[in-house]
């Protein structure tokens, strides 16, 4: 299976992340330290107004443009 | 600092109510990520005698990527005997360990609470400590903060570390892939100065590119040295598709699944709480959307605006009146003869009547009841879902989410707002939100007065609503297009709902008071100083018949000048006088509309300008200003015009 980005998922199905896709370092780092590491499942609550997922037992709130930096695959 | 206590640890894991509960003092607590860059420091009772704690910011690993992080970090490399307290939710110990491994890669003495133990049994998670601590070679406690259990055990422990009764010899150790492991030995073998952080520690941190670390490295470090450095980061960055920090985040995490097998154990599914689906009703838009608009109808305008500005205000306000400021003047005139400089301070104007009076009667209820709101919604964890559901309407100003809290915040009092302007991370929103809290965000004394002179008129209420919305969308919209730079990116951690403590609450609540008013209050007085020596001089004399050729212009009567002048200076003696004017009928609805846009747009008061100056420095609270005028008076003309045209 290919990895796409989040943007492309169905509102709530689960997928595994597989990484980020950015130039952006310090957006890279954040992210990974708020949880988004290749291998978690990944639950796509909403997506408007805002991304809402579900990474664990944590919730992060993203824009369109950070969301589309998260690769999942399934 | 040997006898010192740092408590540490992920933002929204309960850190400042444990301090609390250890030091019985308060600390700003929040659960937006950062409104707390300042550090709370108290004294905890422990059976060895009174030792210092201090709460830090919030910090998610000791990569330090934000300023709370890096103020975090600091004081972590300040006290390098200190003890550190981990604070963790147990919901979550797999993005709360990586921090741990590298406090203990950092070799510090390291005690971690696993908090909010409820929540996590509401889970139906169990958690076996024990075997976590024989692990990490640590103390582990449980501790549900917020009733609070497991101090005591916790308090008992503190106290064995801080007598070096317990012993740190074997403790976890980080290992990386071959890979990374030969980066890192080829940084460390380039880093000879002396640090705040052992070497392993420090080239970790290094090779992830740590700003800050980064840039105490090139200082110490000579230029050959610093070149090898680069050429390690460059190399290992170049394998890793998404870098080698996020390689390294990746290991380090996995090392923590690792350590946590077996421990968490899920014993049920997850049992669905209230906490849960209230929780999406807040973020689902069909039903958010309309608890956001009930809570800032109800906390804002209700809450704040009514019952703050409205009823406390007017109470204090007539005990000033009638009862203190003559009682002052009276002190006063025994002690001070001369007339004039008993005007200073008893005078229309002077410090005590103007000064104390406003920032006492007027702005303290105001703030007073803010706070108390705003408390509730941080401590509930409302705050980041209202961020979350405005980000997209903040974006077309240039902003992102978590600029909503200034921007309503500026609906209460303009002044705290450009304060909080603080918040938001990059210089280009802070400058945005300054501009627009300015112009087009009419604070409650304005909205108060302006909307009980246009209510006989619903389309001019209508008019005057439109055409500052209207100037508020656009000036957002083009400062977003001339500054450089766009709207930095929105991605916020979304804390469950909590019933907040109605202590917590209220002690935040006076201590944000306390530090507003501490604030506040020079500022006021300052300006009490300059009214009163403009007065003397003839300034103002000579400004208002430089302003009434303007307010002409805008087809009121000459009489309006004063209104602008003062209302700058005092928001009720502006609204005052704009209620003298209407009453007298010297004003037409068409005035009142053309007045009430330019007031609004114009700026609000002296406070904030002043705070404005302090926060954003001359050039730009004068650009600021100049703009602001000249658009507050544009924009009235245009109205008027507008208005004479369609026969009004």
């Amino acid at each position: 299976m290919d990895q796409f980005p989040l943007t492309r998922l169905a509102p709530g199905t689960t997928a595994r992340i597989a990484g980020i896709r950015s130039t952006n370092g310090t957006l890279i780092n954040k992210l990974a330290a708020l949880g988004v590491l290749p291998g978690l499942p990944l639950t796509l609550i909403q997506t408007y107004p805002a991304y809402l997922v579900q990474i664990g037992q944590t919730e992060l709130a993203l824009d369109r443009e950070t969301a589309r930096c998260i690769e999942v695959i399934i | 600092m040997k006898n010192r206590i740092l408590i540490l640890g992920n933002p929204n894991v309960g850190k400042s109510i444990l301090f609390n509960r250890l030091t019985g003092l308060y600390a700003t607590v929040s659960n937006y990520p950062g409104t707390t860059v300042e550090i709370a420091a108290g004294q905890a009772r422990l059976p060895c005698g009174l030792v210092e704690v201090v709460d830090t910011p919030g910090l998610y690993s000791l990569h330090a990527i934000t300023e709370e992080e890096r103020v975090a970090r600091r004081y972590l490399m300040t006290a390098p005997d200190g003890v550190i307290l981990q604070v963790a939710d147990a919901r979550n110990l797999s993005r709360m360990l990586p921090l741990t491994l590298q406090l203990l890669q950092a070799r510090f003495r390291v005690v971690l609470a696993v908090n909010m133990l409820d929540e996590a049994a509401r889970e139906g998670l169990s958690l076996n400590l024990d075997v976590l601590s024989h692990r990490l070679g640590i103390p582990v406690v449980g501790t549900i903060a917020t009733r609070g259990e497991g101090l005591d055990r916790l308090k008992e422990i503190l106290f064995q570390v801080l007598l070096g009764q317990i012993s740190y010899q074997k403790t976890y150790e980080l290992r990386f892939s071959p890979e990374v492991q030969a980066d890192l030995s080829a940084i460390a073998t380039n880093l000879k100065a002396v640090y705040p952080l052992p070497p392993d520690c420090l080239s970790t941190l290094v090779l992830a590119g740590d700003e800050e670390i980064l840039e105490l490295v090139r200082q110490q470090e000579s230029i050959l040295r610093w070149r090898k450095i680069k050429a390690v980061i460059t190399a290992a960055n170049a394998r890793y598709p998404c870098g080698v920090g996020y390689q390294l985040a990746i290991e380090v995490h996995a090392q923590a699944e690792q350590i946590l097998k077996g421990i968490c154990l899920r014993l049920a599914s997850r049992t669905r709480h209230w906490q849960n689906r209230l929780s999406r009703f807040t973020t689902n838009p069909l039903t958010g959307l309309p608890i956001l608009l009930a809570v800032l109808y109800f906390g804002l305008y209700r809450f704040v605006g009514r019952f703050g500005a409205g009823v406390l205000v007017d109470q204090l306000d007539i005990l000033f009146k009638n009862i203190l400021i003559p009682a002052g003047a009276n002190l006063v005139a025994t002690i001070i003869p001369s007339p004039l400089w008993q005007s200073l301070f008893v005078g229309e104007y002077g410090i005590i009547s103007l000064g104390v009076r406003y920032a006492v009667a007027i702005i303290l209820p105001i703030v007073g009841c803010f706070s108390f709101f705003f408390s509730l919604l941080e401590d509930s964890g409302y705050l980041p879902r209202l961020a979350m559901l405005t980000d997209r309407l903040c974006k077309s100003l240039g902003l992102n989410g978590r600029a909503i809290i200034p921007l309503t915040l500026g609906l209460g009092c303009d002044t705290m707002a450009t304060l909080t302007t603080r918040i938001l991370e990059t210089r280009r929103e802070r400058f945005i939100a300054t501009f627009l809290l300015a112009l087009a965000v009419p604070c409650s004394a304005q909205l108060g007065v302006i909307l009980s002179l246009l209510s006989p008129y619903p389309g001019a209420v209508l008019l005057w609503g439109s055409v500052v919305l209207l100037v508020l969308l656009l000036a957002g919209h083009l400062l977003d297009r001339l500054l450089p730079g766009s709207p930095p990116l929105f991605f916020l951690e979304i804390p469950p709902l909590r019933l907040p403590r109605l202590s917590n609450i209220l002690v935040k609540t006076f201590s944000r008071m306390q530090w507003y008013f501490l604030e506040v209050l020079p500022i006021f007085i300052g300006v009490s100083v300059f009214i009163w020596a403009g007065r003397f001089f003839g300034l103002f004399q000579a400004l208002l018949r430089l302003l009434e050729p303007a307010v002409k212009a805008l087809g009121l009567p000459p009489e309006a000048a004063v209104v602008f002048l003062f209302g700058f200076f005092r928001r009720d003696y502006g609204a005052a006088g704009l209620y003298d004017l209407a009453a007298s009928g010297a004003l037409s609805v068409r005035n009142l509309v053309t007045a009430a846009t330019t007031l609004t747009l114009f700026l609000p008061c002296i406070a904030q300008f002043a705070v404005m100056w302090k926060e954003r420095g001359p050039v730009a609270s004068l650009l600021i200003a100049g703009i602001i005028i000249l658009t507050a008076w544009a924009i009235g003309f245009a109205v008027n015009i507008l208005l004479s045209l369609a026969g009004l």
